[in-house]
């Protein structure tokens, strides 16, 4: 077997840390959502609309931090016995696509049943979400999947420079990358191009921005990234 | 025999940003350190703390990176070369774990990586140390964590296996064990193994080669029984002692009234001992551990170049 299968296998021995967190974390989350648009019921608009939550999300902040917390927990263990920094990333990265494809499926097979009982019988729509994208089609399992990807590339690339330069570096990174998009954005402004974007943005189906555009930063920091794990010390 | 891992020349430098900038000058962790490790020897890495026996280490697997110098593994780079890699097992004390990992999690994952690994052997281990398989890896004991990171480096029967401080925080069973283990496996599966230690007089019998690291320099690269016979300690009257120190290089004294010990470094015959016996003067061998000690606490700078103690030891 390949040795990137076999890294891959590592992230996935523990299946409670792999499957158990993200999915009990959303199982709560939905939990709590459920109950407390159940009690507020009555107190509510009936209208579709009225009721919103973004408690999905929470799925992919957990994901976000386990691959976070792979680039040091998983790296140190797999790199100190003498996997390749390039061996690894790759099966960490395998992984983690795998994960927001299943994520993305269970996520899809919750819609569906949300779907048909029509919003868990209170008109909730915890996992039918994104109000550009609605309908049934299988692709939603990319709506779900891509951005899940993305942010965990993010993860990654936080996860490595953090390991690199410890949190002093991540925030240092941090205030650098929010004063670099503020200077984009003054410099947007000043151009006067925010009506262009904005056109372009209104051009593109919810489906391209979320499952196509969005591999483009994905792609960036997944290859940072790797840039930066190749000096990296387990 | 051909060498299966050699450093050329390697050095480590930390070159701080601030601190050179105020005039701190870069921190030397290793110093042109040049050996070769032969096939199938037990190699023990000797030295004082901050020596630099883990940076070597790290350096040796690709794990770090030298400042200068190269390093040879199976005749390759190590860095970024899985195919070399997969034959070498390197069990460090501060070797880290996934929190969710338990102990048999964590065995799983080592037989996913190591091409020779003995799941049976592993398990045994795991009787012989009386690891709880369920329990979560950051839940061990030190001891136990030691253990585990043992038990990886036994199974794994790789070619080259290096343990840097395998057993801190290991009761003296627990390192009998290791000692054992290590000893019967090593018989019947020949490797190379390289151990770093400071608990020296435990490992005295077990290794056959010494390379011993003083900040950040390779002082001792020798075979352990040529090494013990080229040190010995005489005990005697003041004079005499004075007489046969003159002879050789004297790294230590103690003295007790009229009478002198000192540690001596040179060459000891059969007749030279003969004579110092009629002179009323006891030769004593000395103790690797003594020999390490006075080696790397000796007043003067220690030899610059590679090998300098081992020539002047054999002259």
């Amino acid at each position: 077997m390949n040795r990137v299968l076999r890294v891959a296998r590592i992230h996935l021995t523990s299946w409670r840390g792999a499957f158990g967190w993200p999915l009990s974390i959303l199982a709560i989350s939905f939990t709590v959502n459920l109950a407390f648009f159940a009690s507020m019921g009555d107190n509510l608009p009936d209208q579709p609309g009225a009721h919103v939550t973004g408690g999905v999300v929470s799925i992919y902040v957990v994901q976000l931090i386990a691959a976070w917390q792979s680039m040091n927990q998983a790296f140190s263990f797999a790199v100190g016995l003498n996997v390749t920094r390039r061996t690894f990333y790759a099966g960490t990265l395998l992984v983690l696509a795998a994960l927001s494809l299943v994520f993305g499926l269970v996520l899809y097979l919750l819609e569906l049943v949300e779907h048909a009982t029509g919003g868990w019988g209170i008109q909730l729509p915890f996992f039918d979400m994104v109000p550009a994208t609605h309908g049934n089609s299988p692709l939603h399992v990319l709506v779900y999947a891509v951005p899940m990807f993305m942010l965990s590339c993010l993860g990654v690339f936080l996860g490595t420079i953090t390991k690199r330069w410890g949190v002093n570096g991540f925030f240092a990174f941090t205030v650098l990358g929010l004063v670099g998009l503020g200077l984009v954005a003054i410099l947007l402004s000043w151009l006067d191009r925010w009506p262009t974007i904005g056109h372009w943005l209104a051009g593109q189906s919810g489906l391209a921005l979320l499952t196509g555009w969005i591999l483009i930063p994905a792609v960036l920091l997944a290859g940072g990234g790797y840039g930066l794990l190749r000096r990296a010390i387990p | 025999m051909n060498p299966v891992l050699a450093a050329h020349h390697v050095s480590k430098v930390y070159r701080h940003p601030v601190r050179s900038v105020i005039g701190r000058g870069p921190s030397v962790a290793l110093d042109d350190v040049t050996f070769t490790i032969a096939d199938q020897t037990i190699y023990g890495l000797l030295g004082r703390n901050g020596a630099g026996k883990t940076t070597l280490m790290q350096i040796l697997t690709g794990q770090n990176f030298a400042s200068s110098g190269r390093v040879e593994l199976f005749g390759q780079s190590p860095y970024e070369n899985d195919a070399a890699l997969a034959n070498v097992c390197f069990v460090k004390e501060s070797q880290r774990y996934p929190d969710v990992f338990t102990v048999a999690n964590a065995l799983r994952a080592a037989a996913l990586l190591f091409p020779e690994w003995d799941n049976d052997f592993a398990l045994s281990l795991v009787e012989d140390f009386q690891l709880p398989p369920r329990r979560r890896v950051s839940k061990l004991s030190r001891g136990m964590r030691s253990a585990l990171g043992v038990i990886i480096g036994l199974a794994a029967r790789s070619r080259i296996t290096l343990f840097d401080e395998p057993y801190l925080g290991l009761d003296a069973v627990g390192r009998q064990l290791f000692y054992d283990r290590l000893l019967r496996d090593y018989a019947d599966h020949p490797r190379t193994v390289i151990l770093s230690t400071h608990l020296i007089d435990e490992v005295s019998a077990l290794i056959e080669h010494v390379l011993l690291l003083d900040r950040g320099r390779l002082i001792v690269d020798a075979e352990t029984e040529s090494l013990r016979e080229q040190m010995v300690t005489v005990t005697g009257p003041v004079s005499t002692v004075d007489t046969i120190a003159a002879a050789h290089h004297e790294l230590h004294r103690d003295l007790l009234g009229s009478t002198a010990r000192a540690t001596l470094r040179g060459d000891f015959d059969a007749a030279g001992r003969a004579r110092a016996a009629a002179h009323g003067v006891q030769v004593e061998p000395v103790s690797l551990q003594q020999l390490v000690v006075r080696l790397t606490t000796a007043a003067e700078p220690a030899p610059v170049s590679v090998g300098a103690v081992d020539k002047e030891l054999s002259r």
